[in-house]
């Protein structure tokens, strides 16, 4: 028996309802945002170059899944590699260097709500592939602290039926290596972490020309694979898209 | 300061004191979250380059925008991409890190799609190199598929 918290969409049962017909279950394993942290790097001139330092960041928590954008001029990129991941940290490290100085970047790093070296495993919910329109007559809200629950802007909720988040399918840990067969044809967000002799855990680069990398489609197809050096400490996270259909889009250059 | 709210643990463990690996979900931090009323919060985007795009100077690299949406907030939204490549000179099955590599000829001369998020916008750049002048690597004949994802939550972290 399911126990929890279920709200349905409108004419369906909560307790029969299946997931795609119900606004939120206490039972998703929802993706949450546990530390934002936001820091300007500095940087250091030597040899005749510029370069980032290193800059580690911590939290009160685990080996949390993590990731980061780097800011220039406005624009945003996310730059997983350039990040690894502690025990209760997070260490960014740009190796980019130039004779001239570097541009100014502002770091964004968000930590999540999974610990990528513990194993955990969830149903597969297939997205739907259409969804009926939102009703704000019907669901569930949490505003945060001192925001007042008749906000209007989203990021002022810590839950908000009217916008869920991307799911928890899966982390697989392995020594070396370890591998993820997509459910049901379905193609998963995917990504990579290593560790080496107890150290931070690496970015895994798709089909990087070094250890650790991931693989898409190896060695079958439907399959991905996380390659470390022998004996490294290797973790595999894996999310599904939220139960609301896609938009899609044509673009013709 | 106290935790208030709705907190619920795995079966089988007890959710108080339960640590963060065993909730499912708790309200002491927010959702990643993804608003169902915006097109542009969850896209698959499917992409075909009829044509090249401008070839970089020997020894150079260019940027050329070949793509761009409103994100319809007013602040830079935290987001996600991945995809496939379906056509071209490099037949990855999948991109990740928002940086695709498209087509190349050696390992200076390539060609990448990159995505960058504005306080407006959602930009598609094709960059393109061609470091030692062994010439272009065209993008004309490739098709890619995106799953994109604009968040809520900014950069910042308000």
């Amino acid at each position: 028996m399911d126990v929890g918290i279920k709200i349905s969409q409108p004419f369906y049962d909560a307790q029969t309802a299946g997931d795609v017909n119900l606004l939120f279950s206490s039972s998703w394993p929802s993706l949450q945002i546990v530390k934002d942290i936001t820091f300007t790097p500095t940087t250091t001139f030597g040899g005749g170059l510029y370069s980032y330092d290193i800059k580690t960041v911590t939290h009160s928590l685990g080996y949390q899944f993590s990731l980061c954008w780097e800011t220039n001029s406005g624009l945003s990129l996310r730059s997983g590699d350039h990040i690894s991941i502690g025990n209760g940290s997070v260490t960014w490290n740009n190796s980019t260097t130039s004779a001239s100085p570097l541009p100014t970047l502002t770091v964004s790093v968000k930590v999540y709500n999974i610990d990528i070296t513990k194993a955990v495993n969830y149903p597969f919910v297939r997205p739907p592939g259409y969804s009926a329109p939102y009703n704000p007559d019907f669901g569930i809200k949490v505003v945060k602290p001192n925001k007042t629950i008749k906000s209007i802007d989203m990021r002022d909720y810590i839950l908000h039926s009217r916008c869920p988040s991307p799911a928890i399918l899966s982390v697989v840990t392995g020594t070396t290596t370890a591998s993820y067969t997509n459910p049901e044809g379905y193609v998963a967000w995917i990504f990579g972490f290593a560790s080496t002799a107890g150290g931070d855990y690496k970015w895994a680069g798709i089909g990087a020309q070094t250890t650790p990398r991931l693989f898409v489609n190896k060695p079958t197809a439907g399959i991905f694979e996380i390659d470390g050096a022998v004996n490294d400490a290797v973790s595999l996270v894996i999310l599904r898209d939220p139960l609301f259909a896609p938009n899609n889009v044509n673009v013709t250059y | 300061m106290d935790n208030y709210g709705i907190a619920t643990s795995k079966r089988g463990v007890n959710v108080k004191g339960a640590s963060l690996h065993n909730l499912t979900f708790t309200t002491k931090y927010p959702m990643a979250k993804l608003d169902r009323t915006k097109t542009v919060s969850f896209q698959n985007i499917n992409f075909t380059f009829l044509n090249d795009t401008p070839a970089p100077s020997v020894g150079g690299s260019n940027s050329t925008l070949v793509y761009s949406f409103d994100h319809g907030y007013d602040y830079v939204p935290s987001h996600w991409m991945m995809g496939s490549l379906t056509g071209g000179v490099n037949n990855y099955p999948y991109i990740e890190n928002e940086v695709a590599l498209l087509s190349s000829l050696f390992a200076d001369s390539q060609a990448t799609l990159v995505v960058k998020v504005g306080a407006a916008k959602v930009y598609l750049y094709v960059n393109k190199t061609n470091i030692s002048g062994l010439g272009n690597p065209t993008v004309a004949g490739v098709a890619l598929s995106l799953r994109l994802y604009v968040f809520v939550e900014d950069l910042l972290g308000s």
